[in-house]
């Protein structure tokens, strides 16, 4: 047994130790679905942080700067701007209005049975694409690292997931989230450590050295490796940016902590780890591996890297540690993936289980004891769908998954919940139209864009130009929802003849 | 949120800072090409682009802080 599949090992024994005794602490729905709030600000900070950094942040930011250079710099800057935006806009309210989902924040101020089915759409379309895009991901990492076949990998993944959701529930999914991030914070200051100590400790030496043997020389360290217009990289910034201040298995993470106050120190902790880790990641591994793999031929085959530009970093902790690090940094990789898909599952679980079961079927009247177990169940069954649609999808390009999961994030769920929260004039039907067009209009968007028509599927040219429709999707789902709204004002003001009064909202 | 309007100076600070925060939202995008700007116009040799997103980076985290901490008094006061 190599040492990486020792470690292989130890990180899913971990995980479960972890799961099993949080099971042991977790009795009730508030238990199951918010972790009591008991969490610190600290544990919530960290666990954001272990829920957001996925390994395709990790690897594919490093695999980015290897290939193009400076343009990464948006996918490391915006995911921060995205979290200063949840922070001062949806932090504090979050945690005062809502208890498990996202839907009992907008059940407030819209009519609760259609803000359940709108949140619970919304929260299964990005969660679910999301999820997928992990584990194509995590299904390909896990055969090359540890040498296991695709499809075994991928059902391990999404049994894993679904145990550590469905036994532990959002305490053990914090846990888990917790261990990874300090676990991703410890290997990337080692790794970047270790590429520092290559080049005496000097990082216009490592920028020299990496300049030297790229072949986009100086110029590395410019924009327009891979983004080639001021208008493409303001509309991918804004997808991220926006996207990442929507995204449902973030958003839940403000009912684990006890207050308003919790809530925004745990942001303020999560962006801290988050920009730590990144700008390790820029500043050093990403150059760092171009100065140090090009002299090492266990990375290449075919004068190519074994792996492509996402597999740069791990193959740099072999080139500089020795395959104990290389087995280390490869576990970490492993842990990233559960710690993501757990947050994932149980986003979405919850919204079939609160929102659907028991808002829309039951209408409310369900006992806690019949919620948990359609969650359990749903868990289950969110790891089915994830298994196949990951066999289903094996050998995609996973970028534009994710790039659809941020798209639709941020044409629909934040300008509705931005509405929701902040103007009074949001009526039902508009949140319902906004949402549900700005849904739909996203995902036709990148359907029919050069992301998945071009890239994926092997057409010549995409029906819709734009790679990051982001931009025109939020745009139209805020004008729709405001114009919808303000007609229902007018008509609710002729049919009632009361003009001098106030409107309700609903 | 209630308006800032009658409130005590002090407890203006967050929505300041909001509004400031507002404007790194284009950060991202503006900083790729800040870059462009200071290798043609000022024509330096150092890789500027990488200085300016350490700050933007910093600047971000630097104003949430101030944010957290200025929203948390006002909801707290000493």
């Amino acid at each position: 047994m190599s040492i990486s599949h020792l470690l292989f090992a130890l990180t899913i024994l971990g995980t479960l130790a972890i799961t099993w005794r949080a099971a042991r602490r977790t009795h009730g729905s508030s238990d199951y679905f918010a972790a009591g709030s008991s969490l610190s600000a600290g544990q919530n900070g960290l666990a954001i942080a272990g829920d957001f950094m996925s390994a395709a942040t990790f690897l594919g930011i490093t695999g980015i700067l290897y290939d193009f250079g400076f343009d990464a710099f948006i996918y490391v800057a915006s995911p921060l701007a995205g979290l200063a935006l949840m922070l001062a806009l949806f932090a504090e309210p979050f945690r005062r209005l809502g208890r498990f989902t996202l839907a009992d924040v907008l059940a407030t101020r819209i009519e609760p049975q259609a803000a359940r089915a709108l949140a619970a759409s919304t929260t299964l379309a990005v969660s679910l694409f999301y999820l997928v895009a992990q584990i194509v991901g995590a299904g390909a990492l896990i055969g090359l690292l540890f040498g296991i076949a695709y499809p075994i990998a991928v059902a391990l993944v999404g049994l894993l997931m679904a145990l550590y959701v469905a036994l532990g529930g959002m305490l053990a999914t914090s846990w888990v989230q917790i261990v990874k991030a300090i676990l991703l914070t410890l290997g990337v200051a080692a790794l970047a450590f270790l590429a520092l100590a290559e080049s005496g400790f000097s990082l216009a030496r490592l920028y020299d050295q990496a300049a030297a043997v790229h072949p986009l020389g100086a110029r590395l360290y410019a924009p327009g490796g891979m983004i080639r217009s001021p208008f493409e990289a303001l509309s991918l910034a804004i997808g991220l940016v926006f996207g990442m201040a929507g995204l449902p298995h973030l958003l839940i993470r403000f009912f684990t902590v006890p207050d308003g106050v919790a809530a925004r120190r745990s942001v303020f902790i999560a962006m801290l780890a988050i920009g730590f880790v990144f700008l390790l990641i820029f500043l050093v591994i990403g150059y760092g591996a171009v100065a140090h793999l090009s002299g090492d031929p266990r990375a290449f085959a075919g004068g190519r890297l074994i792996g492509g530009g996402n597999m740069a970093a791990l193959h740099l902790a072999r080139t500089l540690g020795g395959e104990a690090f290389f087995g280390l940094i490869a576990a970490v990789a492993f842990a990233t993936i559960l710690a993501v898909v757990a947050g994932l599952t149980l986003a979405a679980s919850g919204a079939v289980a609160h929102d659907l079961y028991d808002g829309l079927w039951k209408k409310g009247m369900a006992s806690e004891r019949q919620v948990m177990r359609a969650s359990r169940l749903a868990a289950f069954a969110v790891g089915i769908i994830a298994i196949a649609l990951g066999l289903l999808f094996e050998g995609q390009n996973i970028a534009y998954m994710v790039a659809l999961a941020f798209t639709l994030s941020a044409s629909a769920n934040f300008p509705i919940l931005l509405l929701a929260l902040y103007w009074p004039g949001l009526s039902t039907r508009g949140a319902l139209v906004g949402g549900g067009a700005g849904l739909a209009l996203s995902l036709a968007m990148v359907l029919l864009g050069p992301a998945v028509m071009v890239d994926a599927l092997g057409f010549e040219t995409a029906i819709a130009p734009m790679r990051n429709p982001a931009l025109y999707g939020m745009a139209a789902t805020f004008l729709l929802a405001i114009a919808t709204s303000r007609i229902d004002r007018r008509r609710y003001k002729r049919k009632k003849g009361l003009a001098a009064q106030a409107w309700p909202g609903i | 949120m209630s308006a800032p309007g009658s409130e005590p100076q002090a407890a203006k600070l967050p929505y300041l800072i909001s509004a400031v925060g507002l404007f790194l939202l284009l950060a991202p995008a503006l900083t790729l090409w800040s870059d462009v700007f200071a290798r043609s116009v000022l024509g330096t040799p150092f890789p500027l682009g990488l200085v300016v997103a350490v700050a933007d980076i910093a600047l971000i985290l630097l104003l949430s802080g101030l944010y957290v901490r200025a929203r948390n008094r006002s909801d707290h006061p000493a």
